[in-house]
């Protein structure tokens, strides 16, 4: 049975998905000040490519531009030992300002390479130029908050927010659970729903599988629903309904669990840039793995006998943890960071991991997840030992994905470029075990 | 929480489409370039997954054949060339048996599974295949070191179907849905319309374009893995002991060493 071959070829409408900088920055970038090939609101990634343009133009000896994780701790957090700490003056927040949002900050904010160490914000209407000597971090609060919201920390509710709870997120309801998880669902960007379905297939006893469980059907969704065509992006809406209609994880296919585990391992690989995930009003995401935490976190922050924050959301000192991992005395995740928070996730999992057998109620079921599960990695991190996965929320790997991710127009970073923060992320890796 | 439907905006793609399809109602071909899309579909997703579980197949090989010792540069550079420029291809395909709907998944790499017996100072490994890790009961992952006519990912995958339905594992008359990390060559397409002639199978394959964001996006992707291996092996400048001896060592602390279980 022959068949003739027809071509029929279809040029696609090319809709802006990248919004570029405003308009009022145009006499800037008509002088070759102003470097526009990024979404607006992912002010880490240009922070990132502009430092490594920097460095790239400097001798052997120039100093590194780029700042070790422990440095950004220390620049935005207040007491940057503690689990609970605030934000620190230059990320001082205003109310109406906590979440980074893509419009934010004000789209007149530019950049240029500059001729110093680190990048130069500019704001074209108006005089004010970060000049070079006037420090290694942006001169901008919003630029900083973004910067700090992407490095995982910031809170939950922070202590700016307690009080004004009404905005943003009123309107966020997350039945059947409670307020422990309604703030940290909306940093997850994981709809109730789903939460919900995903912790009953998975079981208490792999509630952290369960949580990674979530994230893949929360990007599937969105892939699904962004799409005309989602067959042609090689989405699996099956896939979907096999979730929504499953009683018990039986219900899903090998397959199903397969495309779902190759989901969750792009999306620990990539650095979003700048994009929020989902709907959750504009705001900026978080990395992946700080969702998967947040998501976990709702869903054991709203278990019979969590206790561990007062009613305003502030830990009670009496009953929270100070220690992540110490499990036998939980965290408030409401007043803890991100970054706490993935501590304790880290370690829950690895204790659920380790669970014997006879500790499952179906370990039928439960080794299927595991079998899927248990064993995504970023593939950054494809020859490391599990441990590596504790620094993924550090500024040396998270810079390193936002350079690998980040392709766009003359910002791309050159090969050289991309290889060092590659070596960078490495070194941090395999030089101790501890983050 | 409402979530509202968002309209993904796909910049910069053009698609073409090379379709096979006459009026008796053949099976067809199409062929998909595909520039960017933002992260935001399943393409990458399944090319990782196959570019994964053939980059653990081969550092396991890699920390097998030296001994788990730190080796030079230039050695290590000829290993990763290959896992750096092959092609990866991931096909889906879909049939009924019975009346249920069945779903294999075919993970393939262009050229040779193990391109690395001549390295220098490596050592007689185990048989490749024995490398590669299971990924589930629906999922093959060509592991094969004796080729097929050609050393094209796709033509691996379309002999693989072809000997799957010869064996009964599944059936023809499904769907082939293909990702690929560049353009099928001319004897890739010859070979998916000859598995589509002979077994009424629609294929249609969707392949990043050299030069646009995806394709050097997943190359990066798979250059960060390809140096983990470097790192995790040989230290990094600051880890310098594993590199400056040159006896046999343990592994390092920061290598994976869970899956490493082929060893003398």
């Amino acid at each position: 049975m022959r068949s003739t071959m027809k071509v029929v070829t279809a040029a696609k409408a090319c809709v802006p998905l990248l919004a570029l900088l405003a308009a009022s920055v145009a006499d800037a970038r008509s002088q070759g000040l102003i470097h526009e090939e990024f979404i607006r609101g992912d002010h880490h990634a240009r922070w990132t490519l502009l430092s490594l343009k920097r460095a790239g133009q400097g001798g052997p000896t120039t100093r590194s531009p780029f700042h070790s994780d422990e440095v950004w701790r220390s620049e935005y957090l207040e007491t940057p030992d503690s689990i609970y700490s605030d934000l620190a003056a230059p990320v001082a927040l205003a109310a109406n300002e906590y979440i980074p949002r893509t419009g934010n900050p004000r789209e007149g904010l530019a950049y240029s390479e500059g001729t110093g160490l680190h990048p130069t914000l500019v704001w074209p209407r108006s005089p004010r130029v970060q000049s070079d000597e006037s420090g290694s971090f942006p001169i901008d609060a919003g630029v900083n908050r973004m910067i700090a919201w992407n490095l995982g920390l910031y809170k939950a509710l922070p202590t700016d927010m307690r009080k004004v709870t009404s905005q943003p997120f009123g309107l966020y309801h997350v039945e059947p659970f409670d307020d422990n998880a309604r703030f940290n669902l909306f940093k997850a960007d994981i709809g109730p729903d789903i939460l919900e379905k995903a912790m009953a297939l998975s079981g208490a006893e792999l509630s952290t599988l369960g949580a990674q469980l979530a994230l893949s059907i929360a990007t599937l969704s969105r892939w699904s629903d962004s799409m005309d065509d989602p067959e042609r992006y090689g989405i699996r809406r099956a896939t979907l309904a096999h979730f929504w209609s499953a009683t018990t994880l039986a219900d899903l296919t090998e397959q199903d669990l397969s495309y779902l585990a190759d989901i969750l391992r792009m999306e620990l690989t990539v650095a979003q840039l700048g994009v929020p995930p989902g709907d959750i009003n504009g705001a900026i995401a978080i990395p992946t793995p700080l969702r998967v935490a947040r998501t976990a976190a709702a869903w054991h922050g709203s278990r019979p006998g969590y206790s561990a924050c007062h009613t305003d959301g502030s830990h009670d000192p009496g009953q929270a943890g100070l220690t992540p991992e110490r499990l036998d005395r939980p965290i408030c995740f409401l007043d803890a960071t991100d970054r706490a928070v993935y501590r304790w996730y880290r370690a829950r999992r690895a204790t659920e991991l380790a669970a014997s057998p006879d500790d499952f109620a179906h370990f039928d079921q439960a080794a299927r997840l595991i079998a899927h599960f248990a064993d995504v990695r970023p593939v950054w991190a494809g020859a490391y030992a599990d441990e590596a996965a504790d620094w993924a929320v550090h500024a040396e790997i998270i810079e390193a994905q936002l350079v690998a991710t980040q392709t766009l127009g003359s910002m791309a970073s050159d090969e050289a470029g991309f290889l060092r923060m590659t070596t960078r992320a490495n070194q941090r890796i395999c030089r101790s075990r501890e983050p | 929480m409402t979530f509202r439907r968002r309209k993904l905006a796909i910049g910069g793609l053009f698609v073409a489409l090379v379709s096979l399809a006459d009026s008796s109602g053949a099976a067809e071909v199409i062929k998909e370039p595909l520039k960017d899309d933002f992260l935001r579909s399943g393409v990458m997703a399944r090319l990782l997954a196959s570019f994964d579980a053939h980059a653990d197949a081969a550092r396991k090989w890699y920390v097998d054949a030296f001994h788990g010792r730190p080796v030079a540069r230039e050695t290590f550079d000829r290993f990763g060339q290959s896992l750096e420029t092959d092609r990866i291809v991931s096909f889906t395909y879909e049939y009924n048996r019975d009346g249920n709907a069945m779903t294999h998944v075919y993970h393939g790499r262009s050229g040779a599974n193990n391109p690395w017996r001549a390295l220098p100072s490596s050592r007689r490994a185990a048989p490749y295949a024995s490398y590669f890790s299971r990924v589930s009961a629906d999922t093959v992952v060509w592991n094969r070191e004796r080729l097929p006519a050609g050393r094209d990912a796709e033509r691996k995958i379309a002999r693989q179907i072809e000997r799957d339905i010869r064996d009964g594992l599944v059936s023809s008359g499904g769907t082939l849905r293909g990702f690929s990390s560049a353009a099928p060559c001319g004897a890739c397409e010859s070979a998916l319309r000859t598995l589509s002639d002979r077994w009424g199978i629609s294929v249609r394959v969707t392949h990043y374009v050299e030069g646009g964001s995806a394709h050097r996006r997943f190359q990066n992707f798979r250059k960060q893995y390809i140096e983990s291996i470097y790192a995790a092996l040989n230290g990094t400048s600051l880890n310098r002991p594993y590199a400056a001896s040159s006896g046999a060592l343990p592994l390092p602390t920061c290598m994976r060493t869970s899956q490493v279980e082929v060893a003398e």
